[in-house]
């Protein structure tokens, strides 16, 4: 009883929410509507906030005066049953609450948005003359520059092709570790990982710097340092990140297997803690950057010595954590990976490969190399969430006859895992070259190579009947393509 | 050959799916497990090869401890023990001799397996059980081309092939039509009699369990309320295990 009592306490409160929101957002848009004048007034956009109360004192007026929308939708609409209401019918729209408020919150938009994006039917009707020049020019194409856009098309074509052969192995990896029914199962103990994660950031620290100070002597020679470093610098930081881990899991897995209880525990406190010192530091600098465009240096020298004082915390945070946990108690790595890669998944799909390229671009300069880059980053993200998904929906029940028969883990993967997810991959892979080729006929327009950046050159010089070829050619060869990868995935599939 | 001890599994979420099972398993028997959908039948088979992680209690299949095995240890024991699933369990897309040979994982190089190569004494193997439950022809033909009284026969023939001491065969049949449901226990009852494999097997009709077991056990909201012979099942044990309102009914 009391339970359900909770529940309705709860929706009541979710209803009243939903009415606050809408009834906020009407003399909100209002304002808006009127923002030029409201800017003129004195402290004019603190007007916005006084739609909150107004929306309140609105929301609650409207839930006293009948069934409002918030109701509704949580489902207290205290509605007669139907034999109780017998053939009487319902109550037109315009005679609820309910159809009255959402007839208002439309006409509102409506307004509103034709407001903002400042539609002009003046402008539809009198200047239609003006696109002539144009479109007469569009519909008399400059074919001599065939040639050139052709060889263009080719570079987009493969810009694509590379962008999606090279996204498939990365995205491949990814999503069996941002597949959840694999990963929800993995633990490792909390000490080990604690003492690998810590001598991982130590060792890759290390790998950094090792290769600043042994070419640090040579910089007067007529080796080409840049490219020496930048080849070592990764990798040595990659590597000593994974011995890192390697030696300090072994370590603390010895500690716990020889039964020294008393140093293992000591060991992951003083871990924790300084893991807790780190947390704090980055936490710290993070701020510091994102909030107030300054450092952590910057920080102890105006502030000191409260930043000492966050690093304290830290320390007594991770030292706490560190002692309440025994090492050898499971800790949810799978869990924390596949939420960590989903993220990073997650936003690398939000921004546009537009986005990418404009990144890439002044990284390896001009080009098809920085579009086909940035294509690739949006690919792996957007197929890694596809094959992860299709790695979630496989059938248990193969993976478990296999399991059953004595093979090991790898050969089950191989043989119950893969043949459920090939004919999806494949799939999913050629549609994404689909979107790779629509996509990079205008990457051009950011600098990353391909046909799009001769169109836009033609459009910049007014050129408009060469920009009908490049149209043309874009539109056939993505056409043909479409086609294509649609029938051979009704092959596969 | 298989003695199970205070055997105990509670799922997560607190359901009791056994509790206290005790039973040995002798050789050569063909041991039919009966009971309401629920009772924990597919549990108790599946905490014999740990698929399902048994929370208390003791496995021994020959005097070795399964609850207590490695992961290595676990999978020499499970290449002995071939299991039967209710839905076939077959991989849909890959060929019906692929499927059949999955069931000899345990024992090729497990190198060589990754990249499907198998020694030409396995491929012969493979065909020889598909000729034996009759459907040789299909080999080639993607498992999900065959009907369910097919499907499960390669569910077989995949058991064969790992030429166990014991069969666990999960509701075999349930997915299948009467008739359909004889040919498929007739083969486990060959298999039973002349190669003198131990068959574990649920059944949900009590007169195919009559017809094709030696040997009857039942259970109730996992605890075992009956274990003896065929005949021994009268009017008023049948109420006890199924419930006082139901009524039999035949598979002919």
């Amino acid at each position: 009883m009391r339970k359900i009592h909770w529940l309705n306490a709860n929706n009541r409160l979710k209803a009243l929410l939903i009415d606050w929101l809408i009834w906020a957002y009407v003399p909100a848009a209002a304002i808006y509507y009127f923002r030029s004048e409201v800017a003129r007034l004195p402290y004019g956009v603190w007007l916005y906030c006084a739609s909150i109360p107004i929306g309140l004192a609105l929301a609650i007026s409207m839930q006293a005066l009948g069934t409002s929308i918030g109701e509704r939708i949580m489902g207290l609409a205290p509605e007669p049953p139907m034999e109780e209401r017998g053939l009487e019918r319902r109550a037109p729209w315009y005679r609820t609450q309910v159809g009255l408020t959402t007839a208002l919150v439309a006409v509102v938009t409506l307004v509103l948005g034709w407001n903002i994006t400042q539609i002009n039917l003046y402008y539809v009707f009198t200047r239609a003359d003006r696109m002539t020049n144009m479109t007469d020019r569009l519909f008399r194409p400059y074919w001599p520059v065939i040639g050139a856009l052709v060889e263009k098309m080719i570079e987009t074509i493969f810009l694509a092709l590379m962008a999606t052969i090279i996204s498939i192995p990365i995205a491949a990896l990814v999503s069996f570790f941002a597949a959840r029914n694999l990963m929800y199962r993995v633990t490792a103990p909390y000490g080990g990982l604690a003492t690998g994660f810590a001598c991982a950031i130590g060792g890759a620290w290390l790998g950094a710097n090792a290769v600043n100070w042994a070419l640090a002597p040579l910089g007067d020679t007529v080796l080409d340092v840049a490219l020496i470093g930048g080849i070592l610098k990764p990798v040595l930081t990659i590597a000593g990140l994974l011995l890192g881990a390697l030696l300090g899991g072994k370590l603390m897995r010895r500690l716990v297997e020889s039964g020294r209880d008393k140093a293992a525990r000591r060991l992951v406190v003083a871990v924790t803690a300084a893991l807790g010192a780190l947390a704090a530091y980055v936490l710290a600098s993070l701020v510091a950057m994102v909030a107030f465009a300054a450092s952590w240096s910057i920080f102890v020298r105006e502030l000191a010595p409260w930043p000492y004082l966050v690093l304290g915390v830290g320390v007594a945070a991770g030292a706490g954590l560190g002692w309440r946990k025994r090492a050898q108690d499971p800790f949810p790595l799978g869990q924390v990976v596949y939420n960590v890669i989903r993220f990073i998944l997650n936003t690398t799909r939000s921004i546009e490969p537009f986005v990418w390229a404009l990144i890439f671009v002044t990284w390896f300069r001009l080009g098809p190399f920085p579009g086909m880059v940035a294509l690739m980053v949006h690919s792996v993200a957007s197929l890694g969430k596809l094959y992860s998904e299709q790695i979630e929906g496989i059938e248990s029940g193969p993976l478990e006859a296999v399991r059953a028969t004595g093979a090991n883990e790898l050969q089950t993967v191989v043989y119950a895992v893969i043949p459920q997810i090939i004919p999806p991959f494949i799939s999913f892979t050629i549609y994404r070259w689909d979107i790779n080729v629509r996509m990079s006929t205008i990457i051009g327009l950011v600098g990353g190579g391909g046909v799009g950046q001769l169109l836009f050159q033609y459009q910049n010089l007014g050129q408009w009947r060469s920009v009908s070829v490049a149209v043309i050619l874009i539109v056939a060869v993505v056409m043909t393509l479409d086609n294509l990868s649609a029938r051979v995935r009704e092959k596969i599939v | 050959m298989l003695e199970i001890r205070h055997l105990t599994k509670i799922y997560e979420g607190g359901v009791r799916a056994l509790q206290d099972v005790n039973l040995t398993v002798r050789e050569g028997e063909f041991l039919v497990i009966i009971g309401l959908s629920g009772s924990g039948k597919s549990t108790l088979m599946r905490c014999i090869n740990r698929l399902v992680e048994p929370t208390g209690g003791q496995v021994l299949y020959r005097g070795a401890d399964v609850t207590a095995a490695s992961p290595e240890e676990l999978r020499l024991i499970r290449r002995r023990i071939a299991m039967v699933f209710q839905h076939f369990n077959l991989v849909r897309r890959s060929t019906v001799l692929t499927n059949v040979l999955s069931g000899r994982l345990g024992y090729v190089n497990p190198w060589k397996s990754l990249l499907h190569q198998f020694p030409t004494e396995e491929v012969e193997r493979a065909m020889q059980n598909l000729r034996r439950v009759g459907i040789a022809e299909k080999a080639h033909a993607r498992a999900d081309e065959l009907s369910g009284g097919q499907q499960q026969r390669v569910g077989i023939a995949r058991a064969l092939m790992q030429e166990p001491e014991l069969i666990l065969a999960d509701e075999p049949v349930s997915a299948l039509d009467p008739a359909t449901s004889h040919g498929v226990l007739r083969h486990l009852e060959a298999i039973n009699r002349e190669d003198g494999i131990t068959v574990l097997c649920n059944l949900h009709f009590l007169d195919l369990a009559r017809r094709y077991g030696t040997r009857i056990i039942a259970l109730k909201e996992g605890r075992l309320i009956f274990d003896g012979k065929p005949a021994e099942i009268d009017r008023e044990r049948f109420r006890e295990i199924y419930g006082e309102e139901a009524e039999e009914v035949g598979v002919s």
